[in-house]
């Protein structure tokens, strides 16, 4: 339970952080040409937006996984017959 | 020493799901659900069966109404946790191996009580041992000595 919830946060937190950087990097020397201008101008903004659409839904399935896990665990608790 | 970022984050998703609780508490309505209780309300029970009180329905056989109020504070905690990252300034508790181990701590505590309330201490350490009986009493110590030794390992590992 903590090792996965733990480490999928870790891992979404930081593919967003990296792209956020990542693109903000190549944006400063990459604005010669017009349309390359473009969509070096829009990719900073979609790509993090796309992981920290990713990461809200990572943090759902991982809150629900960690439902589900202690409805088991009690269910196999207190179930009557082993 | 300075206080950690997680602890604080941490007292931060408590106090804002505090907070909206405390906020939706006092707009209750029967004739008139606004929409924060329809939320609320679809996080407990909704039609997909994945509400919290429809897991713990579809899993716990005996009282599973009387376990909301844990399992419904882990999760809330834990989904608020996971989504404070995406507010700018602020990060998630659950990034910092701590907080998901304490949740997982005590989960691990609270099923292994709720067992012992069920069966009583001999009869729910009896229980990890499956069912020897129908294979021969001789295998209850080896039965025994395998379930218990995984029994801990899920508060790490699923």
């Amino acid at each position: 339970m903590t090792v996965r919830l733990w480490a999928n946060i870790v891992a979404s937190d930081l593919l967003y952080t990296i792209s956020s950087a990542y693109f903000d990097g190549h944006r400063r020397g990459l604005v010669k040409s017009p349309v390359f201008g473009v969509v070096i101008a829009v990719l900073p903004a979609t790509i993090p937006i796309a992981f920290i659409g990713l990461h809200i839904f990572v943090g759902i399935i991982q809150a629900y996984i960690f439902t589900v896990l202690p409805s088991v665990y009690l269910g196999m608790a207190t179930a009557d017959e082993h | 020493m300075p206080i950690a970022e997680h602890v604080v984050m941490g007292v931060v998703a408590l106090i804002i799901g505090t907070l909206l609780a405390l906020l939706l508490r006092s707009r209750l309505s029967v004739e008139k659900p606004g929409a924060a209780q329809q939320v609320a309300e679809l996080l407990l029970t909704n039609p997909l069966g994945f509400g919290i009180k429809d897991l713990l329905e579809e899993n716990v056989h005996h009282g599973a109404l009387k376990l909301i109020p844990f399992v419904g504070s882990i999760s809330v905690f834990v989904l608020l946790s996971n989504l404070l990252s995406v507010i700018p300034v602020f990060a998630a508790p659950t990034a910092d191996k701590s907080v998901p181990l304490a949740c997982a701590i005590l989960t691990f505590l609270y099923f292994n009580w709720q067992g012992v309330r069920h069966h009583g201490v001999g009869h729910y350490l009896l229980t990890f041992a499956g069912s020897p009986r129908q294979l021969g009493d001789w295998l209850l110590p080896f039965c025994f000595f395998l379930s218990n030794s995984s029994a801990p390992r899920r508060a790490f590992f699923p």
